[in-house]
This record gives structure tokens, sequence and C-alpha cells, in this order.
């Protein structure tokens, strides 16, 4: 391709060219627009606020992003994230020693990846459509997390879970949710773009029959992806509980919902194969700062919900309708 | 009786395919008129441009003495046109008589629908066509010949003044077929029309009154049952003898790469052996329908083998699936590119390299950048696939022909040195067949073991080195490439071979 000048770079990392630049164009409006119409918004302080307000978001998305991408669909991150939530503060409670924070943060990890497994092993296995799956498992793990809490909210954990979520690596600078939301990134980044693991997502995603038929071990990627999906929901219910300072079986209500309004609205397909890691960080930074913009500018939070959903709507139906037009444009030539 | 229908004129082009030339032929009153033809020869069409699903580029249609325009499928069935297909479509979680009356329901006042009327009448009709299909039963629990019988019930109800019936018979059980020519001949002594296309030859000649052979698009003749004999009307399904480019036979038989032994699956197919060799092109001919493609799918581990065995004499484990047969070397150009062969979203790179994509990725799976750019580079050179630079484009915004390359490449990248090829060359203009027809030799004279199916009598004769022969799930004969006849290769499809002893002489 070295012959050819109109070729591009790096021929196999599409998706991150098609980014939709529209969406970061809507990001920058929606800045300058707080930027004048909110106070304070522009400062170091609120940016470093939003940043960390947004990680839990931002690190589920990343993992929904991988089950988004290959067709699929994860409706138990929220309670997947409470229940892992829940047990690690517990886990806390008992490993009271040096380094049992640590250890406590790995057993929310660890186990909402192994949620994810179980996901992925009925959807693969039982052959149950993933919504339906998920649903099932989101409700599952949501009376889990009750029952093992018995409705309370769990106390007494040692002040040294609150590492993770509220402690910085640089004092001031750099919270440790922000790190590990970067961290994640570009692991996610890394996985999709350069690996062969995501060239196999985005085929599945995008044709699972030609994926299977092309030698794609297709169940074994499927099982994986919800895995990751599981994971990074352990990780955001790790932080949001260590940030809280108790397991609560009633937190991150409703918050796969935000996180598959996040991966949309980056401009992934619900029916997979198409959508980019960067595109997932558009949408997470739209969903906060619209968040963070009206509270500062005492917007009642019910309207804060209705702008939220209009946005995704708006953005969407904006995409929808130039990739009609280009559709129609291609054909033509 | 005067002609129903009448066609003049009619042709129709897809692109780079002329699938109608100038087709005229009519049909009377209560006439039954058989059309025959080989895979191709535009007989699907030509019942598409009659019920109204396509367009028609030239020519005139008078139906019951009226000129018709281009029309729609409702137009054609309020004309009295219902055509039967071989998938009928039927809601299938609605019970029969439901289905007999969808879109043409019998309301009362209100807009309530009578439904002990509907029953009835639904319960009329299936008597007449299946008297042992309760109207009651859901349509989800019927066989295919049954569900057919359905529609068929469903066509009767509109009275339709001609009715074209598509291969009705493929899959249907004696006693049903018995039913199905009591209706026929019903119609006729009411003075219906049927058209009724089979390649079943002694069907043909048991029911129809005359008959049309259509060839490459082209009417060839119309002639009484009585007037033809069967030899004869096989020659002009199959045309003369067909001359094209012939690859030069392979000089030594390769290594076996892959030997199946009596491989079936129940219902579907059986008893299929054979062995493909390293530099040999192995062809599977047949109609459409006859098994290939299952056959095929099933040495892929995409569908289960119930029956036989698959084995690699260079090693090669058991084939459960498509990834196994990866492993094995075994890779797969899919019929269907749309459904079944591209992601249509993701680039042309990453539709190359999908088979690949290990082989230019380090040990944890981190892909390395140059490599993939010249393995990406390499297949696009070596199939030429246009426009040049476009590797980063969707794959689906490239020409038919270029995205069969793209699959074709993807196959060939996977290492696999057993290629399976299923109707490589379907719906791709001439200029981008030759060149895949080209590159099969290439493969085949590299080493490669080639499984080519087709509907193409010419691509076989074209490039096969061995021809099997599948009709109705068996193996009914193995030809030698070379110096095939097309004459023999239908005849043998058609399973017509057994009349004429008097070759045998």
């Amino acid at each position: 391709m070295s012959h050819d000048p109109t070729a591009p770079r790096r021929a196999y990392s599409w998706a991150l060219r098609r980014t939709d630049a529209g969406l970061w164009l809507f990001l920058l409006m929606l800045i300058l627009f707080f930027v004048v119409m909110a106070p304070g918004f522009m400062s170091t302080t609120n940016g470093l606020n939003v940043l960390r307000q947004m990680s839990v978001l931002a690190i589920a998305a990343f993992g929904a992003s991988f089950v988004i991408f290959s067709g699929g669909l994860d409706l138990s991150v929220g309670s997947n994230a409470a229940l892992s939530g829940v047990l690690a503060a517990m886990a806390a409670r008992v490993l009271d020693i040096p380094g049992g924070a640590e250890a406590s943060w790995l057993v929310g990890i660890i186990f909402g990846a192994t949620f994810g497994l179980v996901n992925g092993m009925i959807i693969t296995r039982l052959h149950i459509s993933p919504i339906i799956t998920t649903l099932g498992t989101l409700t599952i793990g949501r009376g889990l997390a009750l029952l093992v809490t018995g409705g309370v909210s769990l106390f007494g954990v040692p002040s040294s879970f609150q590492g993770i979520g509220r402690g910085f690596l640089i004092p001031g600078v750099l919270p440790f949710p922000v790190l590990i939301m970067v961290v994640v990134l570009i692991l996610a980044w890394v996985a999709l773009k350069r690996s062969t693991f995501g060239v196999h997502v985005y085929a599945v995603g995008g044709n699972e029959e030609a994926a299977r038929l092309a030698g794609i071990p297709v169940d074994r990627v499927k099982v994986w992806v919800y895995v990751i999906g599981g994971a990074t929901a352990g990780l955001a219910g790790v932080i949001l509980a260590s940030r809280l300072g108790s397991g609560q079986a009633a937190s991150s209500e409703g918050l796969e919902l935000l996180v598959i309004a996040a991966v949309v609205l980056g401009g992934a397909s619900i029916t997979g194969g198409q959508g980019s890691i960067w595109g997932t960080v558009a949408g997470v930074l739209i969903i906060s700062i619209l968040a963070n913009g009206m509270s500062i500018m005492n917007v009642e939070p019910f309207y804060q919900r209705i702008v939220t959903g209009l946005a995704l709507l708006i953005a969407v139906g904006i995409d929808q309708y130039r990739k009609r037009r280009s559709g129609a444009a291609t054909k033509r030539g | 009786m005067p002609p129903i229908l009448e066609l003049s004129g009619i042709s129709k082009a897809y692109p780079g395919v002329q699938a109608l030339s100038e087709v005229t032929f009519s049909v009377a009153g209560g006439e039954v008129h058989a059309l025959l033809g080989a895979n191709g020869a535009g007989k699907s069409t030509l019942i598409k441009v009659l019920a109204g699903a396509v367009a028609r580029d030239a020519g005139e249609i008078t139906f019951n003495g009226v000129r018709i325009g281009q029309t729609d499928p409702h137009d054609a069935a309020e004309r009295g046109i219902a055509v039967l297909y071989q998938e009928p479509a039927l809601v299938p979680y609605l019970s029969v008589a439901q289905n007999i009356f969808l879109g043409q329901e019998r309301s009362g006042r209100l807009g309530l629908l009578r439904r002990d009327d509907q029953r009835r009448q639904a319960a009329d009709i299936m008597a007449s066509v299946a008297d042992w299909i309760d109207p009651e039963a859901q349509v989800a629990t019927l066989r295919t010949s049954e569900r057919q019988l359905v529609a068929l019930a469903k066509a009767l109800l509109r009275k339709p003044k001609l009715l074209i019936l598509d291969e009705p018979t493929a899959s249907m059980t004696d006693r049903e077929i018995a039913g199905l020519f009591a209706i026929i001949d019903r119609m006729r002594t009411a003075g219906e029309s049927v058209l009724y296309i089979s390649h079943r030859l002694e069907e043909v000649y048991s029911i129809a009154d005359r008959m049309t052979v259509l060839r490459d698009g082209r009417h060839i003749a119309t002639a009484r049952p009585a007037d033809l004999a069967r030899p004869d009307l096989v020659t002009l399904i199959a045309g003369g003898e067909v001359h094209s480019e012939v690859r030069r036979a392979a000089n030594v038989p390769g290594a076996p790469l892959l030997v199946a032994e009596e491989l079936g699956r129940d219902g579907v197919f059986s008893g299929i052996s054979f062995t493909i060799h390293a530099g040999e092109i192995l062809a599977l001919a047949g109609l459409v329908g006859a098994g290939r493609t299952e056959i095929a799918r099933t040495i892929l581990g995409a569908d289960p083998l119930d029956h036989g065995t698959i084995r690699f004499p260079n090693g090669g484990q058991k084939v459960r699936n498509p990834a196994d047969a990866l492993n094995a070397g075994v890779a797969m150009v899919p019929e269907d590119r749309k459904r079944t062969g591209i992601v249509p979203q993701m680039s042309v790179a990453d539709n190359l390299l999908m088979s690949s994509v290990a082989q230019v990725a380090n040990s944890v799976g981190l892909i390395d950048a140059a490599r993939a750019r010249a393995a990406v580079t390499g297949s696009v050179e070596r199939l030429d696939i246009r426009p040049r630079g476009a590797s980063g484009r969707p794959v689906e915004t490239l020409s038919g022909g270029n995205q069969q390359k793209v699959v074709l490449g993807r196959a060939v990248a996977s290492g696999a040195r057993v290629l399976i090829l299923d109707e490589p060359t379907a719906g791709i203009d001439v200029g981008a067949k030759a060149e895949i027809h080209r590159l099969i030799s290439d493969l085949a004279a590299k080493g490669h073991g080639i499984l080519l199916i087709s509907s193409e009598t010419e691509e076989i004769l074209a490039l096969a080195d061995r021809i099997l022969v599948i009709r109705e799930g068996r193996l009914v004969r193995i030809l030698e490439g070379h110096g095939a006849s097309s004459l023999d290769l239908v005849r043998s499809a058609l399973g017509e071979q057994q009349t004429e002893p008097a070759h045998v002489a």
C-alpha cells in the first residue's frame, strides 16, 4: 500500500478513523455551552470532579463495549457491580490485615468476571438470548446482593478499603479511579485494535455466521466478552463501594442502561459489528458533562434525566440520518 | 381454448447476466404447461416476472386478454395469478385456517372476524387438498411439503385463473403428489391453467399438456409430450456440447489431502465417499437442492455429521466446528456472499485477515502491524482486489466480484490446503468470473485440493478434474472432468442416464 498515497497508514484500525467527528463536535459545543452558562464549570477542581465522577461509568462502559461490539447485550452490569461491591466490602471486613484491602478489591473484580462467565456460558451453551439471559441474572444478582446484606448498608469496613475509590496517586491531581479508568481504556483499546481477539469481536458482531464459517471460535469469543464486561462491572462496583465506604445492595441501580446509552451514543450499532472505544469515551463524556453541568446550573435531577434521554435520541437520530444518506451515495457509486 | 397467458419478447438482465432474453410462449386456458430448464436457465426469473416480484426490461405480457404493465405482486394476485413457491411464506405460529385467510379475512359488522365461517371454509378447502391436515393445527408443526399444501389451499381460495407451481413435489410424499395431481386435473377440467416447473421428467410426461424448455434465458422449444421423446428433451435442456476454455489436466495426482468415507446426514444425504488430492479440482455437480451445500457444510463442521468419517492423511483432528476444520487445513468460500461470506461493515483488510489473524500476531495475540499490512497487501495483489488502497474501507463498498475475491483471499490466507468453494462465481460479472476461474486453476496448480460446487455446467466442465454428480442426497455418478460432456452431466443430474440403453449396446 506504500505505492498508494491514499492508502490508510494502519489498514486494520478502520473503526478508529470512523469514530464520528460529529460526536466530538457535539461534545465541544456542550462544553462551550456550560462554560458560558455554568459559572465554575471551567475550573481545575470541577474538571477533576467530572473525571472522578465519570470513572465508574467509564470503566463499566469500556467492558460493555466488547459485549455490544460483538453483537451481545449485558443488562446485568448494575446488579453485578452492586453484588461485587458488596462482596468486596464483606471480604475487606474479614481481611482486616495488611494487604487485606487490595485482596478484597481483587475479590470483587474476580467475582464480577465470574458473574460474566456465567452469563457467557448460559448464552452459548443453553442458547438463551443475551437480553433474556442477562435480564435473568440481573434479577438474581440484585436478589443475592439484598440477601447477603440483609437489605441494609454494610458498614464497619476498614478505612484502607476506601483507597481505590477515594485515594490519589498524586494527591490533588490524579485520583486512583481516574488512573484506573485510563489504564482500562488503554487495555481495551489495545485489545480491540491491536489484537487478534479484537478482530474476532468485530467479525462476530458484524456477521456471526460468516465468522463461524471463517473458522473463528465464535462461542469462545462470546464467553470472553461477557467475562470482560463482568470484570469491569465488578471493578466499577468495587470503586463505588470503596468511595461510599460501605457495601450497598441497592447501589448502581440502572447503571446498565447508562452504560448502553454511552456505548450507543459513541456510535456503536446495538446489533453489533460497529463502534470504537473512543466513541465510548465520547459517549461517557457527554453523559457525565451533561450531569455535571446541569448540577452546577442547579437544574433539578428530574430534568437531567429527560435531557440525557433526549441527547441519546438526538445523537443517534442524527447519526442514522447521515448513515442513510452516505449509504445511498455509496450505492450510487 | 384461447390463451390465458401470452408472453412476447420478455427480457430481463441482472448485472453481468442476461437472465431472460426475448422469451415468447403462451399458456392456453385449461392447459397444464410444464416449464423446464437446467439451473440458471431463467425459470425462476420468469416466475418472478409473472408474479410481479421483478420488473421486466422489455416484452409484453397479455393475461386473460388484457395487456398488463409492470405489476407488483398484489396486482398479479388480483388478476388471478397465484404462485406456489418452494418455501411458502406462512406465519408459523398461526393455525392452518388463519394462514389460509391471511390477507383476505372474512369479517362481518364492526369489522369483527367471522371465525366460524373461516373455519368452515378452511376445513372444506383443506379437505380437498390434504384431508389429513387439521385446519386448527399450528403451521409450525407441519412438514415443508404440508406447508406447501396449505399455501396451495390459500392460493386456491382466490380461485386463480393461472396457478404457478415451482418444483412442488421436491419434498412431497407419494400420497401428497397424488393429491396435488388430482387438484391439477380438477383445475384443468374447470378451464383453469397451471404452469408447472419441475426437474422430474416422468411427472412432466404424466401431467403436462405442453412443455416449454428454457436455456440460458432463451426460449428453446415448446412441444407436446407425445411429440418429444425424453432423450431429445434432455438434449434440449442441456444444450449442445459446450466448449469453454478448458483447464489442462493435472499431470500427476498429488497426495490425498482429505478422505471422506460414507458421509451421511439423516434425511439430507447419505453414502458420500470421495478423496480430494493435492493439485486436483473436484466438482460437486447436481441440481439446486440436491444436497451439495449440505455436504460441504458438514465437511467444514458447520453442520453435524451423522454417519461416516473424514480423515486427513497429513494429520488433522476430528472436526466438530469450522475452527477445527481450519486447524485441519480446510477453509470454505461459502455460498451467498452477503449472508455468510463477508462481514459487510468490517474493512477489506480485516475481512481478509479474519481466518489468519493469529499468523500475524505474537504469542499473546498482539497484531504486528507491519506483518498484517504485508499480508493484506500480498492478498490484494495476488487476487487483484480493486480498487487498490481500499483495504481500510468497509468491504461492502466493493463490487460483488471484488467482495468475492476478498472471501477467496481470506480462505487462501488461512493456509488451508483444502478449499471448498461453494458457487464462487454466483452473481458476479463476466470479467471477475474469468479472473476467479484463473485463480482457482492457479491454486490447484500450487497444490491446493479444491472442492468446487457450482450450478453452472460450463464452470464445472471448464475447471473440474473429476465431477461427482449428486442427486437427491446421493452420489449417482463420477465423471472424468476433462472431456465430459454437458449432456452427460445434465442427464446424470436429472437422473436420466438409464433411459438410454441403446448407447450401451
